[in-house]
């Protein structure tokens, strides 16, 4: 299913224009990395936060927003 | 009046239990310390640091001479020199390459007698050690809390609890006999419910293995403030270790005295006094904590920092005493009397940061706008002693 998964990207990657390279060869890094972040191990989840933005992270306890890892788009946990 | 006897007996009997069942953390322990005001503030001199180019959403933390401050959004650390404030280094960056990092939540330094280690923590709970002299960033490994999902009342388990939440105001790790103690955060999604008990039977700290970044234990014990008026919402402290004497001294947001343990969590005595003026307005209760911590923090003051002296014998405190108006205190005290020697305002929105010669540092606690720059500010306190 993994490897499935890669060649999926890596064929989307075929129609991109050349400057996307990077960030798909990141994301295919992702799938496949083991050792950073930890995929499936945890739940992230909204923490709020007084002086910055609120963050998605497995160090909180506010609402779910979505499965490891914990990435956070628009700086209130979405 | 034989029933009278018997009622009155069973209403001791159940305020035994009431009682005990929420404070039976805590065992009556002495209570020591004199308000003995012995020092006077001389003298603030404002350090800047320019961010300029960074998020501006990051924390500042001393080690050592210098101070460091650490960018969530950009991964990055970046550090300063403590009297001119001069951008000495930076390390990391975003990324997955060398020396760089997928996400960033918060760094702080392992206090150590000889090591400069920061621990990295990030948004998926995990953790770098980073050796500040070789600048080297080291495998990330999970703080493994051993979570499997279970939901019970075991409090004594490890798999109940998470690294403190609340960062804002920087997060203590300490580094004894090859393990890095801090501070933890009771999981609410692994109790059956929020309820009082866990006041009388949850742990505030974890003692993690440095090198495989492992949960070994959890211990210590939620103060009787908790008790008397819960507040899920602002459950954390501060903490710092006096090696010598294996002393655990702690500080939790939301109480006025000040706790020493022997290591791990024997309670020897308690000292302490409210910094004057802070609001203590937070909304008790066990129910819906977030709800309630929302509408709290837009006004509420929390203490902010605690950390020995050891060349002084001193207990340094700070505390934001409202979040409207940003006033903030420091208060030292002597930690073998617990006599409070220095209470005075410091700059707003502030909190102290260290101790290095004979000045107290104290970090703001964001950033400001100074022309087209983003400017961090450093506060340098000299004291004096008082006739």
């Amino acid at each position: 299913m993994m490897v499935g998964g890669i060649l999926a990207i890596g064929a989307l990657a075929l129609n991109r224009p050349s400057n996307q390279d990077e960030v798909f060869l990141s994301n295919v890094e992702a799938l496949s990395d083991a050792e950073g972040g930890g995929i499936g191990v945890v739940n992230c989840y909204c923490k709020t936060n007084w002086f910055s933005s609120n963050v998605c992270s497995a160090n909180a306890s506010g609402a779910y927003c979505g499965g490891d890892p914990c990435t956070n788009h628009d700086g209130n946990c979405r | 009046m034989k029933a009278l006897v018997k009622f009155i007996s069973l209403l001791g009997v159940l305020s035994t239990i009431l009682l005990n069942s929420c404070s039976k953390s805590e065992s009556p322990i002495m209570h020591k310390g004199l308000v003995k005001i012995g020092y006077s503030m001389a003298s603030i001199d404002t350090i800047s640091l320019d961010i300029t180019g960074s998020s501006a959403q990051g924390q500042l933390f001393m080690m050592d001479s210098c101070v460091y401050y650490s960018d969530p959004i950009y991964c990055a650390i970046t550090k300063f020199g403590i009297e001119s404030g001069e951008k000495l280094d930076s390390f990391l960056r975003k990324g997955r390459g060398e020396n760089e990092i997928p996400s960033f939540l918060y760094a702080a330094p392992i206090k150590s007698s000889d090591r400069h280690d920061i621990l990295l923590v990030d948004n998926s709970l995990w953790g770098y050690v980073i050796n500040m002299d070789k600048k080297s960033l080291g495998k990330g490994q999970l703080i493994d809390f051993d979570w499997d999902g279970t939901v019970d009342n075991d409090y004594s388990s490890i798999s109940k609890y998470n690294l403190m939440e609340m960062t804002d105001f920087g997060i203590d790790f300490i580094e004894r006999n090859g393990h890095i103690l801090a501070p933890t955060q009771l999981v609410n999604r692994y109790l059956p419910k929020i309820s009082s008990n866990r006041y009388a039977k949850g742990k505030t700290m974890a003692s993690i293995s440095k090198s495989s970044l492992t949960v070994d234990s959890v211990f210590g014990h939620f103060p009787k403030v908790y008790c008397d008026r819960p507040t899920p919402g602002f459950e954390g402290m501060h903490f710092d270790y006096d090696s010598d004497n294996d002393i655990i001294f702690t500080s939790h947001f939301t109480d006025s005295l000040i706790y020493a343990y022997r290591y791990p969590d024997t309670p020897l005595f308690t000292f302490g006094f409210e910094m004057p003026g802070i609001d203590r307005g937070y909304t008790p209760g066990l129910d819906d904590p977030y709800t309630n911590f929302k509408n709290d923090i837009s006004h509420v003051g929390i203490n902010t920092a605690l950390s020995f002296a050891p060349a002084r014998g001193w207990i340094v405190r700070s505390g934001l005493c409202d979040f409207n108006s940003g006033d903030c205190r420091m208060q030292i005290y002597d930690a073998a009397t617990g006599n409070l020697i220095f209470n005075s305002p410091i700059p707003q929105y502030s909190k102290y940061v260290g101790f290095l010669g004979d000045a107290l540092y104290c970090a703001a606690l964001m950033s400001s706008e100074l022309g087209n720059k983003d400017i961090f500010y450093v506060y340098k306190i000299t004291l004096s002693q008082s006739h």
